[in-house]
C-alpha cells in the first residue's frame, strides 16, 4: 500500500513537472572563452517558456536557465538532455546562480522572493519573503546581491539565506539591470538614470551619480570602466572608482535604447533597438564600426577573439569581425533572442523564443 | 451581416430543399455592395505587403513608405521587432474602403483604418491628405506592434491570450505614438475640461469606443509619458501577464495607487488648460443659437424672394442625417423648428450626406448644391429654394467623392474638390451650360473648400500646398481663373479652412487655429483678412514647384501686406463661417460636445475692434516643393499580381447530447482569400449513434461564397442523413414529428443588390431525398428542383433595442417540385412588411403584417410562437401551411441611463431600460380556414397582448421580457393565466 502510494506520488511529481532538482556537482576548469565562427547547432531544448533579459549560467558542465513559468531547468551542457526541473514561483525573471553546492533563485511572483536550494541533496535549504525579486544576482564570495523591487540591493549569504546588509536606494525607484560588481564595489543603475557604487563587504555608499537617462539593461564593467546603457540614445562611460564621466555619447534619436554593452580594453560594443551594433574605441573617441542587422537587438552582445556575436529579434544571430564589424556567420534560429548571450570556450548558449535554450559549438576547423 | 445571411442562406437551402429559403434566416439588412472590380497587385516592402490597385499606385508608394518609417520608430519605442510580413490594404477613399470584404460590417464616415488581428491585416483608406494617411498609417502600425508584443508577453509567461489591454490604452497609445497631438485632439480635450464631461481614468469605461475615450486615451498616455517616463508605457505592455485587471498593472508599473494616479492626471489637464481659460470666450455666449438640437453643421444662408431669412444646414437630430431648414428673422433668430428639407440615408439618391466634410452653396437665385452618396460615388444635387423642387444632378466619371461644391456668381457654373481614383484631392470647375469639367488642380495636395470671388475671376480655397505644408500647416490661396495662377492669401504655420468671400468681394472669412507656445493647438476662431492688398499682381509671375506664386519674389517687385482680423477667442472650435447679406457671420460652433449652428452679429464693429489683428506676409522667396517619401521599384520594392491564397478563418469543433438527438458531433471550417472576397465553408458532422452508423448519419456540406463582384454569388454540395425532427414536415407526426431522411444534391444563390436598401435574391437547388416515416408507412422518395426569387428591402433605422425608424419588407415566390416521381409540388408566396412610426425621438410604433402560402403536394407547414412573433405561444405550436400574422407595438422608454441609479449597469453596459406594449394576432389553416386542428392551433384566429421590459448589454445584447394574456377564439376569449417570456434578440 505504502509502495503503491510512493509510486503514485513519483508519478504524480514526474506529471506535474514537480520532479526534484538533484545535480552531480564536479567543478571543472574552465577555459578562456572563444567559440569561432562558424558554428552549428548542437542541440537545442524545451524549456516550456520564455526566458528574462539574462542569459543561461554554465557550472560544473551543466547549464541553468530560470523561465517565465516559474521553473528553474538544468541542462547538462554536452548532450542537451535534461537532468532536472523544479518549480521555485510563479515566475523566475532574473537568472539565477550556484554559490558551491547551493542554487540561489529569484523570484519575481510567488510566495517567496528568494530561495536557496540545496543541489546535491535536491531540497529547499530557505526561503526569504519580502518583496520580489525582477533582476538577475550577483555572486561576492560565497554570497549573493540583489535589488528588489522596491530598490532595497541586499547581500544575503548563500548558505542559510541570512542578511548580512542592506541598503535602501533613495525614493524606491524601479530597477531591471542587474548589479554588477568590481573589486569590493556593487554598482546599481536604476530607471531614473542614477547609479550608486557600494562597498560589497559594509553596503556603504562609495559614490552616486546620474547618466541622463533611465536605465533598463546590466552595465558593464572593465578596467575600472563602468559602461552604462541607457533606453534614450546616450551610452556612458564613468569611473569606477569616482563616478566621473570619462566619455559618453548621444544618438540624434533619443528613442533608441542600447544594449548591455560588451566592453574589451578601450574597445565598447553594444547593440541597439535601430538594429544597429556599434563598435567605439573609447580612448580614441572613435565609432570604429556599425553593423547593420536590420532588426532590434535587445540582448547583450558577446566578445570573444576576434568575433562578436549578438543576436536581434529577427531571429538571427550574427557573427561579426571585430576588426571591421562585417560578417563572418548569420544563423537563423527559430524565434527572437532577447536575452544575453552565454559564451563558452567552444560554443555559445542562445535563449530564444518561443522557449528553447540553443547551443551552437564551433564546426571542425572553423576559425 | 451580408455574410451571415447568405452562409445561412445556403445551409438552409441545402437543408430544407423546399422552399428555398428559411422561415427564419437572416433575411433583412442593408447591402454592402461591390461597385468596383479593383485589380489588386501587392508592393513587397521589407516588413510589409502592400495591397493596393493600379490607379493608387503613387499613394500606395506613400503608404508602403509612412508604412516602413513607422516600422523604425515604432521598432525603438517597443524595443522590438516583427516576425511576420504585415499585410496592409490601401483604399484610395472612404468610399472604395466602405466596399472591402475584410470586415463583413458596414464602415461609416469618419473611420479612418482598422486592424483586424485574425490575420493580422491592416486595412486604410486615404483621404485627399497625406498628413493623415500617414498619421492612420502610424496609427494602425502602433496597434500591429501592440498586438505582437503583448501576444509575446503572454507566450513567455504561458498565460493564455484571453485578456485584452483596454481600450483607453490601446486606442491611447495609438494616438499619442501617431504623431504630436492635432487641433481635433486639443479641441475635445478643452471642450471636456472646461465643460466638465471629462471623465475620470476610473470611470473611463463607460466613453468606451467613442471619440471621447481615444482622446482621452491619448491625454493619458501622454501624461504618463512626461510625468512618469516614455518607457512606462511600454512596461504596461510588459507587466500585463500580472493582473487580469489592468489598474493593478498601472499601479504595479507606475508604482501608485490607482486613485492617486487619477488624481495626478486631472491635476496635470487642469494645469495644462485652466490657463488658457484667460481671455476666451464660449461659442453659446459670445453667439446667438441658430440651430442647437443634435447634430448641426455646414450652414447656408438664403434670402428669398418674399425676403424671409433662412438658413440651410446638414444635421442629424434622431438618427438620420437630413438636409434642414430655418426661417430666421432679422436678428438671426430661428423662427420655429428647424424642418427636413431632403430625406437623407432612406433613399437611393441620397444614400449618405459629408456631414463633416462637406459645405453647401446656394446661388444667388436660390438654388442650393450639396453632394450625398449615391450609388457607387459621390454627385453634386441641386434643388431650387424658390419652387422647392429638386434640379439636376450632376455626377463625373472617375471622381469619387465630392466635396463642397460653390456655385459662381452667375450660377453657371460649380467648383468643387474631388477624390480621383488614384487617391489625391483636387479642385473642379464644371461649366453646367457646356457639360464640361475643368480640372484647375493635379498634384499630390489636400485642396479644400473652394469659394467664388463675386466677379467670378477667383477662387478661394484652403491647401496644405503652402512652403509650410511639409508640417501640416494650411493656407489660403486664390485661383485666378482667367490666369490660372495660383496666389497665397494666407501665410503661416497655421490650419486655415473654410473661406468665404464677402459679398463686395473686400474680405475672406475663414477658420484658423494655431500652436500655442507649448506646441498645443489654441481654440479654432473665426478670421476675416483682406481679400485685397491694393496692389496689383503681375499674372505673368513664374509659379514655384508647389504651382503657387510667391507674392513679394523679385520678380514681383512689390511687398504685399494684407490684415488678417481675429473676430472671436474661443474655448473650443468654430467650423465653416458664412456672411449673410446684413452685418452676420453663421457658423458651426462645438461645444459641450455638441455641434450647433450659430449667428455672430456685430461683424463690422467687431472688424474694427477685433480680437487680434495680424499682417500677413507670404514668402519672400520661391517656396522649396515639399513631397513625401515613396517607395518605388525597382530600388526598395518588388511589384506583383495578387494571388488568391486561402487562409484559415475559423476551426471549431462541436459535441452535443440531448434526449432527441442522442450524442453528435461535428466541425465547421472557414476559410477566406487575403482580401475577404472568396469564402469557403466546410461543414461536418456527424448524428450517427453507432460505429457502423457512421457513413449514413454523416451530414456534410461544401459551400463558396465569390463577395468581389457586385452579384454575391454562392453555390455547394452537400449531403445530410440521419434522423431528423421537422415541424414543418406535413407528413411527420403532428405530437412528435420525428423521421428518416437522407438528402443529397447542390445549391446555387446569387444576391444581386440594387441599392444600398434593396436586393433581389435567387436561389435554386437540386438534390434526391428519401424520407421514411416508419409509424406512417412512409417511404417517400424525390429528386426534388427548388427554385425561389426575393426582393427585399430595408432601410430601416436601428436603436439600442430594434429598428426605431423606417420601413423593411420581402416578398419571395418559390416552387418546388418533384421532377423523377411528382410527390412533391407546391407553391411558396410569402409577404413580410414591417413599418416604424418614429411618433417622437425615443417613441416608436413598429407594425408587422405577415402572410404566408404553401400550396401544393407536400406543401410544408409554417410554424409560430416564441419571441420571435407571435407570444405567448410556444414556439412550434402553432402551425399550419397558410398563415398570416400581425404584430404591433408602442415601444417607449422607461429609464434612461439607469446606471446614474444603478452604477453597477454601467460596466454591464445598460444604456437605457425600455418597454413595450404589444398586441400580435395569427391566423393558421391547412385546407379550409376555419378547419380547426387543436393540436397545432391551425384553423382559429389567436393573438396576445401585454407588456415588456428590453435590457441592451454591451450595446449588442438585447434581454426581452413580456408579460401578457393570450387571446383565443377569435381573440374574443382572455386566457385568465398571465404568460410570462423571457428572450433575447432584437425586437423585429
Amino acid at each position: 500500500m505504502v509502495l503503491t502510494f510512493r509510486l503514485l506520488l513519483c508519478l504524480f511529481l514526474a506529471l506535474t513537472g514537480c520532479a526534484g532538482l538533484q545535480v552531480d556537482l564536479r567543478p571543472r576548469a574552465t577555459a578562456e572563452p572563444a567559440p569561432n565562427a562558424p558554428l552549428e547547432i548542437a542541440w537545442s531544448y524545451n524549456a516550456r517558456a520564455g526566458f528574462g533579459p539574462d542569459a543561461a549560467q554554465s557550472f560544473d558542465g551543466y547549464i541553468l536557465v530560470g523561465t517565465r513559468q516559474g521553473e528553474v531547468h538544468v541542462i547538462e551542457e554536452a548532450s542537451g538532455r535534461r537532468v532536472g526541473t523544479k518549480r521555485f514561483g510563479d515566475v523566475v525573471n532574473g537568472a539565477p546562480v550556484v554559490v558551491g553546492r547551493t542554487l540561489v533563485v529569484p523570484v519575481a511572483a510567488g510566495r517567496s522572493a528568494l530561495i536557496g536550494y540545496d543541489l546535491r541533496r535536491a531540497q529547499v535549504l530557505w526561503r526569504r519573503q519580502g518583496t520580489p525579486i525582477h533582476t538577475g544576482l550577483v555572486v561576492v564570495d560565497q554570497d549573493v546581491i540583489l535589488v528588489d523591487l522596491d530598490g532595497t540591493v541586499q547581500r544575503i549569504r548563500s548558505g542559510d539565506g541570512e542578511l548580512v546588509w542592506a541598503y535602501e536606494l533613495p525614493e524606491m525607484p524601479p530597477v531591471h539591470a542587474r548589479p554588477v560588481v568590481t573589486s569590493n564595489m556593487v554598482v546599481i543603475a536604476d530607471e531614473k538614470g542614477r547609479v550608486y557604487n557600494l562597498d560589497t563587504n559594509t553596503g556603504e555608499l562609495i559614490w552616486t551619480t546620474t547618466v541622463r537617462g533611465p536605465v533598463g539593461v546590466t552595465p558593464a564593467i572593465e578596467g575600472g570602466r563602468l559602461v552604462v546603457s541607457t533606453t534614450r540614445g546616450r551610452l556612458c562611460v564613468l569611473d569606477v572608482d569616482t563616478g566621473e564621466d570619462l566619455w559618453h555619447v548621444d544618438l540624434p534619436d533619443t528613442t533608441v535604447r542600447f544594449t548591455t554593452p560588451a566592453v574589451r580594453g578601450s574597445q565598447v560594443v553594444v547593440g541597439a533597438s535601430d538594429g544597429l551594433l556599434r563598435m567605439w574605441d573609447i580612448d580614441a573617441n572613435v565609432l570604429n564600426w556599425t553593423f547593420d542587422g536590420g532588426e532590434a537587438q535587445t540582448a547583450a552582445p558577446v566578445m570573444t577573439g576576434h568575433l562578436v556575436y549578438v543576436g536581434s529579434m529577427g531571429r538571427r544571430l550574427y557573427a561579426i569581425r571585430k576588426s571591421d564589424g562585417t560578417l563572418a556567420q548569420e544563423i537563423e534560429l527559430r524565434g527572437r533572442i532577447k536575452s544575453s548571450l552565454a559564451v563558452q570556450s567552444d560554443a555559445l548558449i542562445v535563449l530564444t523564443e518561443p522557449r528553447y535554450v540553443v547551443r551552437l559549438t564551433q564546426v571542425n576547423g572553423g576559425a | 451581416m451580408r455574410l451571415a445571411r447568405i452562409c445561412l442562406f445556403c445551409v438552409c437551402v441545402a437543408w430544407l430543399a423546399a422552399p428555398a429559403v428559411a422561415q427564419y434566416s437572416f433575411y433583412f439588412g442593408r447591402n454592402k455592395i461591390q461597385y468596383k472590380d479593383f485589380d489588386w497587385t501587392v508592393l513587397k516592402t521589407e516588413h510589409f505587403d502592400v495591397y493596393f490597385y493600379p490607379e493608387m499606385q503613387t499613394l500606395a508608394e506613400h503608404g508602403a513608405a509612412f508604412a516602413e518609417e513607422a516600422y523604425e520608430e515604432l521598432q525603438n519605442r517597443f524595443n522590438f521587432s516583427l516576425t511576420n510580413r504585415v499585410p496592409i490594404v490601401f483604399y484610395s477613399s472612404q468610399l472604395h474602403f466602405k466596399q472591402t470584404n475584410i470586415t463583413d460590417g458596414f464602415i461609416p464616415d469618419g473611420v479612418g483604418g482598422f486592424f483586424e488581428f485574425l490575420k493580422g491585416r491592416v486595412v486604410i483608406p486615404a483621404n485627399g491628405n497625406l498628413h493623415r494617411f500617414r498619421r492612420v498609417v502610424r496609427h494602425e502600425m502602433v496597434h500591429v506592434f501592440t498586438l505582437n508584443k503583448l501576444v509575446r508577453v503572454y507566450r513567455d509567461y504561458r498565460i493564455p491570450p484571453d485578456r485584452f489591454l483596454p481600450l483607453w490604452f490601446t486606442e491611447g497609445l495609438a494616438e499619442y505614438w501617431s504623431g504630436p497631438q492635432d487641433y481635433q485632439h486639443e479641441m475635445i480635450m478643452r471642450d471636456a475640461i472646461y465643460a466638465n464631461y471629462l471623465v475620470p481614468l476610473e470611470n473611463i469605461y463607460r466613453v468606451s469606443g467613442t471619440y471621447v475615450m481615444y482622446k482621452e486615451g491619448e491625454a493619458l498616455c501622454r501624461f504618463i509619458s512626461e510625468q512618469y517616463g516614455e518607457e512606462k508605457l511600454l512596461q504596461m505592455i510588459e507587466n500585463a501577464w500580472m493582473d487580469r485587471d489592468f489598474r493593478k498593472v498601472m499601479e504595479f508599473t507606475l508604482r501608485e495607487d490607482y486613485q492617486l494616479i487619477n488624481d495626478r492626471w486631472l491635476t496635470w489637464l487642469r494645469d495644462t488648460y485652466y490657463p488658457r481659460l484667460d481671455d476666451v470666450d464660449v461659442a453659446t455666449l459670445d453667439a446667438d443659437g441658430v440651430a442647437v438640437r443634435g447634430f448641426n453643421s455646414k450652414p447656408a444662408y438664403y434670402r428669398q424672394k418674399n425676403g424671409q431669412r433662412q438658413v440651410y444646414f446638414t444635421g442629424n437630430h434622431d438618427g438620420y442625417s437630413n438636409l434642414f431648414y430655418v426661417d430666421v428673422d432679422s436678428l438671426y433668430r430661428p423662427q420655429g423648428d428647424p424642418r427636413i428639407l431632403v430625406h437623407g440615408e432612406r433613399s437611393d439618391e441620397f444614400e449618405s450626406f459629408h456631414v463633416l466634410d462637406s459645405r453647401m452653396s446656394i446661388s444667388q437665385d436660390g438654388r442650393i448644391a450639396f453632394v450625398t452618396k449615391s450609388g457607387e460615388s459621390d454627385v453634386i444635387h441641386t434643388y431650387d429654394l424658390e419652387s422647392r423642387t429638386p434640379g439636376p444632378v450632376y455626377a463625373f466619371d472617375n471622381k469619387v467623392a465630392i466635396y463642397s461644391p460653390a456655385w459662381s456668381p452667375d450660377g453657371e457654373k460649380i467648383a468643387f474638390v474631388s477624390i480621383d481614383n488614384s487617391g489625391f484631392i483636387d479642385l473642379y470647375v464644371y461649366d453646367i451650360g457646356r457639360d464640361e469639367l475643368l480640372r484647375l488642380t493635379n498634384d499630390t495636395y489636400d485642396d479644400r473648400d473652394p469659394s467664388w470671388s463675386p466677379n467670378g475671376r477667383q477662387l478661394v480655397f484652403s491647401s496644405d500646398r503652402t512652403a509650410l505644408g511639409h508640417s501640416n500647416a494650411y493656407n489660403l490661396f486664390t485661383y485666378d481663373l482667367d490666369h490660372g495662377s495660383i496666389d497665397y492669401l494666407t501665410f503661416g504655420d497655421h490650419h486655415d479652412f473654410s473661406p468665404r468671400w464677402s459679398a463686395d468681394g473686400q474680405r475672406v472669412v475663414y477658420i484658423s487655429t494655431r500652436r500655442e507656445a507649448d506646441g498645443r493647438f489654441g481654440g479654432q476662431d473665426i478670421y476675416v483678412v483682406d481679400a485685397d492688398p491694393g496692389v496689383e499682381v503681375d499674372p505673368h509671375v513664374a509659379l514655384d514647384s508647389l504651382g503657387t506664386r510667391p507674392v513679394s519674389d523679385e520678380s514681383a517687385g512689390v511687398p504685399q501686406q494684407r490684415w488678417a482680423h481675429r473676430l472671436t477667442s474661443l474655448t473650443t472650435a468654430a467650423f465653416d463661417p458664412v456672411w449673410t447679406d446684413d452685418d452676420h457671420i453663421l457658423f458651426a460652433s462645438f461645444e459641450n460636445y455638441r455641434f450647433s449652428i450659430r449667428s455672430l452679429g456685430g461683424v463690422d464693429s467687431l472688424l474694427r475692434y477685433p480680437r487680434a489683428r495680424e499682417s500677413v506676409a507670404p514668402p519672400l522667396a520661391v517656396a522649396k516643393p515639399w513631397e513625401f517619401d515613396r517607395l518605388n521599384e525597382p530600388t526598395s520594392v518588388e511589384k506583383l499580381q495578387y494571388k488568391r491564397r486561402y487562409g484559415l478563418d475559423i476551426a471549431q469543433g462541436q459535441i452535443s447530447s440531448n434526449a432527441v438527438w442522442g450524442t453528435s458531433g461535428g466541425a465547421v471550417l472557414a476559410f477566406s482569400d487575403l482580401l475577404g472576397n472568396d469564402r469557403l465553408f466546410v461543414t461536418l458532422y456527424s448524428t450517427s449513434q453507432y460505429t457502423n452508423d457512421f457513413l449514413r448519419g454523416l451530414n456534410i456540406n461544401l459551400s463558396r461564397v465569390h463577395l468581389s463582384g457586385r452579384a454575391n454569388v454562392g453555390y455547394g454540395i452537400y449531403r445530410y442523413g440521419g434522423l431528423r425532427y421537422d415541424f414543418t414536415d406535413p407528413d411527420a407526426p403532428l405530437e412528435f414529428p420525428r423521421f428518416w431522411e437522407e438528402v443529397y444534391g447542390g445549391f446555387g444563390a446569387v444576391s444581386f443588390p440594387v441599392s444600398m436598401f434593396r436586393r433581389v435574391e435567387i436561389s435554386t437547388s437540386f438534390s434526391w431525398d428519401d424520407k421514411q416515416i416508419p409509424i406512417r408507412r412512409i417511404n417517400r422518395q424525390a429528386l426534388l428542383l427548388s427554385n425561389a426569387v426575393s426582393l427585399v428591402h430595408d432601410n430601416a433605422l436601428f436603436g439600442m433595442n430594434g429598428p426605431v425608424d423606417g420601413w423593411r419588407g420581402k416578398l419571395t415566390a418559390a416552387y418546388t417540385t418533384d421532377i423523377a416521381y411528382s410527390n412533391v409540388n407546391y407553391v411558396t408566396l410569402e409577404a413580410d412588411l414591417r413599418h416604424y412610426l418614429r411618433l417622437s425621438r425615443h417613441v416608436t410604433f413598429a407594425s408587422r403584417l405577415l402572410g404566408r402560402i404553401n400550396h401544393g403536394r407536400e406543401a410544408r407547414l409554417w410554424f409560430m410562437g416564441g419571441s420571435w412573433d407571435l407570444r405567448g405561444y410556444p414556439l412550434f405550436d402553432v402551425r399550419g401551411k397558410k398563415a398570416w400574422f400581425t404584430s404591433h407595438e408602442l415601444r417607449f422608454p422607461l429609464i434612461n441611463a439607469p446606471s446614474a441609479y444603478i452604477p453597477p449597469l454601467a460596466i454591464l453596459g445598460v444604456a437605457s431600460i425600455r418597454g413595450a406594449l404589444f398586441f400580435d394576432a395569427a391566423h393558421t389553416w391547412n385546407d379550409g380556414y376555419h378547419d380547426r386542428i387543436n393540436p397545432i392551433f391551425a384553423g382559429e384566429t389567436i393573438g396576445s397582448t401585454g407588456f415588456g421590459l428590453r435590457l441592451n448589454l454591451f450595446g449588442g445584447f438585447v434581454l426581452r421580457y413580456d408579460l401578457g394574456y393570450r387571446l383565443r377564439e377569435g381573440l374574443k376569449k382572455r386566457d385568465n393565466r398571465l404568460f410570462r417570456q423571457f428572450f433575447f434578440g432584437f425586437d423585429f
